[in-house]
């Protein structure tokens, strides 16, 4: 039995996805070209089609304008990206947007990419280019004609792009032994899936691109292949089976994967400059928590405070607020953030900390022995109602004080008052 | 008491030495030093000095100067011998040299790696950059390694999953690649050695795709085909170093075959009970002994009956083992370097180059399976300058009682092979498509020197693969290393959960092909000599549930096997049999257990197991037996004799494959459907087969020529355990039958024809 045999009959079939037929011709790349509006590109044997498409004055995306780039402010930007700080300008002709469709989710070696969108300012317009990898015999061409549009662009920008697109496309430069930048001269990335995932924290509940796009931007998709699915039609593709429109919507896809990037892009920057503003109906759509947080990470305290103070009845801004303040010295003030969180139902945790931070202050700032063994007994209290989840002296949550730490404050502090009474008597 | 005396003491008792049947010593041995090479970088020779070396051992020169000329390499000198400086000194001298070279560094586990790591960075050498590079790395330090590693000390799990799929971004280390140092090569056999053989040649085609063409060196313990089976796993001829330089401290080998404590029924005294006894005598006398039991379960049993039989010095014997969490084996390791532990009782874990520091005492409760093993096993007593002794307690299994009859096997040349088989086509699909994911195959390339088209067609008709221009490049949107397991048939290891008090808490691992005899519902789970009764097997979630039980007897699981013959490779005909090499399909079921009372070992109880058939495609040695041989038995005889048979088969058969018996399966027949005759099967358990079947066949008059040994030496009257079986009493027809097989004559019962 010949071991191929062998192999077959005992073994279910090895490929993960369906059959995706073989043997039929694949459709020329010129007559898809035509069909797309696009053209060819050769270079002896290889060939790469790109299509090229001007993003008019008063195009939307949802509920963004694509206007052009020069509304960013760089003080906004670096709110987000706080590497911006480092460059000069942020002249428009310096952004692109890119996004690939790849074979797989791995970044292993044989994971590549055959699709590209970028979006880029060119000559104060906006205009998205796409190019599309023919045949895998092309590679080389389809890479060059990218490391061109790349090298002259030294602020990229993506959608979890760190960790995957530039990982897949870097493999298949190495691979083509063709390099992608010069050494050295990595160009600056930003990455909006991390400064997504703060600003939209709690407006979304996961943040695949597909999610932040619906909620934030309102941007509702005409017909939308699944990601998923993406990888298949490549394949059926290229073993000549493509079912007629599959591709097209495959370019779709990641015109309005890259316009989405664009968008969510303005849209954050915008929502910086409206928080930073402080006013308490512009902070409406982003976690001012985070953005406090954002503005912390830079050094603008005081913008931060002033956002926080806007949702200053929210239990993780009053936390913020209180030991900001009493960092700064404004105990009293202090002393309300943290009263703010003894209201309401919350965890076991929080109760805690606020009532042995008001204790501290009570004792080391206010001197006022008998309010801070009050607000100690508060927290024992609490402790002991814990019920039965918690280990009996296990801590409840970083920063939070122990039973048996709970109880060795009030020992000190029952010490004092005492201390205190005879002195006084 | 310092041991020489206590061997004296030992030697003048009869209850100790009326039980040895071999007491060898070997000779205190002197060094033979070469100087140190002049050409050798002077950061390496300043260490050396440093060290107090101011010379090497022979065969630590004689390396360095057939690696400096470009050889590849294996060593094979015994343990303790110097072998990892043996490799270091050439590899560091290039580093040294040539700013660009690179080296990788495999380990089969990750606490070899953690060990070689340690006495690498002693050198202290500037700008080596060395890297561990396994499950354990952090991601930032993983980005170091790629970024700027020149020393890679990893694993093959990890070269197969990590390295080699994602060479693109390990560029810095495949440009430039040097030297490749395979240690413990003799552990890469079976499935994981063939999987290996895979890794290497991807590895090697990589390299290649980037200009490299690494040097190979390589350790083994003493095996039969060293050469042979570097040769298969890195598809290079190697120069082969056995001369060891280093010398040796007084060493005793004893072979102590427990009394017979019933002579009609050929049964000793237990392996576990005299090794307790045994070991226990080196303990109360403050010598530091390390027990190694031949499974997990009897390192609890032995570890208990230790602390309870020594209860002073109870705190200082511990049990290690596989599914010991890590950092209360690295606790372990280190109380027995630093002399805190006494004793110690392992399963073959702590075999491997582990640094334990050097021990006076080496038990072995039964044979560990093959003379390398013996060998490691035996070299964690002593080292260079003070007497130890290593003793192998026999157990009633055929093996060991063959041994202990045969000390020749053990000390003579080794005859132990260890086999690989690359081309089991189930290794090879699975490696070939990790090959294409990593690079693109050209239609005219071979791979690891063979032909492989008809994979690659294979894999392009299953859309796996794509054609394009005669090269086929991967065309699936998996990771395919990710679904590949180096070390046995299925991924992932199951997860052993206690849930006592309700709180979950994971005590341990197992792997999956273990987890229907050990782990099924009901079973008694053994763990730092605490009780675990198994509640609940999840095949998805791949976890065990657990309870904390206290019953006074363990359990042990029995399966059914049904064998159906496929097809025949080869074939050999005599008067008396027909030996054939089958592809065949097995067919098991594990279907009850017993319950076996701890002290006394007796059977007090059965359980069923409900687990849905297992089925393989493998090889098998096939042994028809011709009518007239057994002219004259009736049927329960005939079957009888198959069943005395398979035992004493399988067991022997891994005196010359080096493998774990359990490797082997065995069944019978009495009329086999495709011969219509009396048939016993003697397969490979891995699907496919990792080519022991094909070595059985070989070898198949030296097996039955051992095995009749065995039968005829056996000291029972007329059948025991350790030959052709309990209750069988029919160990004169079985040797007259094994006689006949051999001589292809017929002169068994009845009439001659």
């Amino acid at each position: 039995m010949r071991r191929i045999e062998i192999y077959d009959k005992t073994r279910r079939s090895p490929a993960s996805s369906p059959s995706r037929g073989v043997g039929r011709r694949r459709e020329p790349i010129e007559r898809i070209a035509d069909r797309m509006g696009g053209r060819v590109l050769r270079d002896g044997e290889e060939a790469v089609m790109e299509i090229v498409m001007p993003v008019s004055e008063n195009t939307t995306h949802g509920t963004v304008d694509l206007c052009g780039l020069d509304v960013l402010e760089k003080r906004h930007l670096e709110v987000l990206f706080p590497d911006v700080e480092r460059l000069e300008d942020i002249e428009p002709g310096r952004f692109l947007f890119f996004d690939v469709e790849t074979t797989g989710l791995s970044q292993g070696a044989g994971t590549r990419f055959f699709l590209i969108g970028l979006l880029e300012s060119m000559e104060g317009e906006m205009r998205f280019v796409q190019y599309f990898l023919p045949n895998l015999g092309s590679e080389p061409l389809f890479l060059r004609i990218i490391a061109q549009r790349f090298g002259r662009r030294r602020i990229l920008v993506s959608y979890n792009g760190k960790c995957f697109d530039y990982n897949v496309m870097r493999n298949r430069f190495v691979m083509n032994g063709l390099e992608m930048e010069a050494e050295n001269a990595a160009p600056l990335h930003l990455d909006l899936l991390y400064s997504s995932r703060r600003l939209w924290k709690g407006f979304c509940p996961d943040f695949t691109l597909s999610t932040v796009e619906r909620l934030v931007l309102e941007y509702r998709r005409r017909r939308d292949i699944p990601g998923e699915l993406i990888p298949d039609v490549y394949f059926r593709y290229l073993g000549g089976s493509d079912e007629s429109g599959e591709l097209e919507s495959v370019l779709e896809h990641n015109r309005d994967d890259v316009f989405s990037l664009f968008a969510l892009l303005i849209r954050g920057v915008r929502a910086v400059g409206d928080g930073c503003e402080g006013e308490k109906e512009r902070i409406r759509g982003v976690n001012a928590v985070s953005l406090a947080d954002m503005l912390f990470r830079i050094g603008r305290t005081t913008e931060a405070k002033r956002v926080l103070l806007v949702r200053a009845e929210e239990a993780e801004a009053a936390v913020r607020l209180g030991l900001l303040c009493k960092r700064e010295r404004s105990f009293e003030e202090a002393l309300q953030h943290f009263g703010t969180l003894l209201r309401g139902a919350g965890p076991v945790s929080r109760y805690v900390f606020a009532c042995t931070e008001m204790a501290k202050i009570y004792e080391h700032a206010v001197g006022d022995f008998e309010t801070a063994l009050s607000y100690a007994e508060r927290a024992r209290d609490r402790l002991r109602r814990r019920g039965v989840l918690y280990p009996e002296n296990g801590r409840q949550g970083a920063g939070v004080e122990t039973m048996h730490e709970v109880e060795r404050r009030i020992t000190r502090l029952l010490g004092k008052c005492e201390r205190r009474k005879e002195r006084g008597v | 008491m310092e041991l020489g005396s206590f061997l004296d003491t030992l030697r003048s008792d009869g209850s100790f030495s009326g039980n040895v049947t071999y007491w060898g010593v070997q000779k205190k041995k002197g060094a033979a030093f070469r100087p140190v090479p002049a050409g050798i970088h002077p950061e390496l020779r300043a260490y050396l000095e440093k060290t107090g070396i101011t010379k090497l051992y022979a065969h630590q020169a004689e390396a360095y100067g057939h690696v400096n000329a470009g050889r590849d390499v294996v060593l094979t000198t015994p343990t303790a011998s110097g072998k990892s400086l043996a490799y270091n000194l050439p590899v560091l001298d290039c580093l040294l040299k040539d700013p660009d070279a690179k080296a990788v560094y495999l380990f089969p586990t990750k606490a070899l790696s953690q060990d070689q790591v340690k006495s690498l960075e002693d050198f202290s050498l500037p700008d080596l950059r060395l890297y561990i590079y396994d499950g354990d790395t952090p991601s930032s330090i993983r980005q170091a390694a790629r970024k700027s590693g020149r020393l890679i000390v990893t694993n093959p799990d990890m070269l197969h999953t990590g390295i080699l799929p994602n060479h693109p971004k390990w560029v810095k280390i495949f440009d430039g690649l040097k030297y490749i140092v395979i240690d413990e090569l003799h552990t890469y056999r079976g499935v994981f050695g063939s999987h290996l053989a895979h890794v290497i040649t991807r590895l090697k085609r990589i390299a290649g795709f980037y200009d490299s063409n690494p040097t190979f060196i390589a350790s083994s313990a003493t095996i039969a085909n060293p050469d042979d089976l570097f040769y298969r796993i890195t598809g290079k001829k190697p120069l082969v170093i056995e001369q060891s330089g280093a010398p040796a401290g007084e060493k005793h080998y004893i072979i102590y075959n427990p009394p017979l404590v019933n002579r009609e029924q050929g049964i000793r005294r237990g392996v576990v009970l005299e090794s307790v006894h045994v070991a226990r005598r080196f303990i109360e006398n403050d010598l530091t002994t390390i027990v190694f039991a031949r499974s997990r379960l009897n390192t609890e049993v032995i570890l208990s009956y230790l602390k309870q039989r020594i209860p002073k010095k109870k705190n200082r014997i511990s049990g290690y083992r596989g599914g010991y969490l890590p950092n209360e084996r690295r606790d372990i390791e280190r109380g027995l370097r630093d002399g805190d532990l006494l004793g110690v009782v392992s399963t073959n874990a702590l075999e491997l180059g582990i640094d334990i520091g050097s021990l006076d005492v080496s038990i072995m409760a039964g044979y560990p399976g093959t003379v390398s093993s013996f060998f490691q096993q035996a070299g964690r007593a002593g080292r260079t300058d003070r007497t130890s002794v290593s003793i192998l307690v026999a157990s009633n299994a055929p093996l060991d009682q063959y041994i202990a009859q045969h000390a020749e096997y053990l000390m003579g040349h080794a005859v132990e092979s260890a086999l690989v088989n690359p081309q089991n086509v189930y290794i090879l699909i699975d490696q070939v498509k990790c090959a294409a994911f990593e690079l693109p195959f050209k239609r005219s390339e071979t791979y690891g020197g063979e032909d492989i088209g008809d994979v690659l067609e294979y894999l392009d008709d299953k859309s796996v693969l794509h054609e394009e221009e005669e090269v086929y490049h991967w065309q699936d949107r998996s990771y395919p290393a990710e679904n590949v397991s180096l070390r046995s048939a299925d991924a992932g290891n199951f997860v052993i959960i206690d849930r006592t008090g309700g709180v979950r808490r994971v005590i341990g691992e197992m792997d999956r092909s273990s987890v229907p005899i050990l782990l099924h519902e009901n079973a008694i789970y053994i763990h730092g000599s605490a009780q675990y009764t198994v509640l609940e097997v999840d095949w998805d979630k791949l976890t065990v549930t657990t309870e904390r039980s206290n019953v006074n007897y363990y359990t042990d699981a029995e399966s059914k096997t049904d064998i159906k013959i496929l097809e025949k490779n080869s074939e050999e005909d005599t008067p008396s049999a027909r030996f054939m090499l089958c592809d065949v399909l097995v067919r098991t079921v594990a279907v009850k257990y017993k319950k076996i009372k701890f002290g006394t070992h007796e059977n007090v109880g059965f359980g069923d197991i409900n687990l849905p058939p297992t089925e393989i495609h493998t090889k098998s040695l096939v042994l028809s037996f011709k009518p007239a041989l057994l002219q004259g038995l009736t049927r329960d005889e005939c079957e009888e004799l198959l069943l005395s048979l398979s035992p004493i088969l399988k067991n022997i058969s891994s005196l010359f494959v080096m493998t774990d018996p359990r490797d082997i399966g065995v069944a019978e027949n009495l009329k086999e459907p495709h011969t219509g005759l009396p048939t016993l099967f003697l397969y490979d358990r891995y699907p496919g087969g990792v080519g022991l079947s094909d070595r059985l066949y070989e070898i198949k008059q030296r097996l039955l020529q051992a095995s009749l040994q065995r039968v005829q030496e056996c000291g029972c009257e007329n059948g025991c355990p350790s030959c052709v079986g309990p209750e069988r009493h029919n160990k004169k027809t079985t040797a007259r039958f094994l006689k006949d097989v051999l001589s292809g004559g017929i002169s068994l019962v009845g009439e001659k024809t």
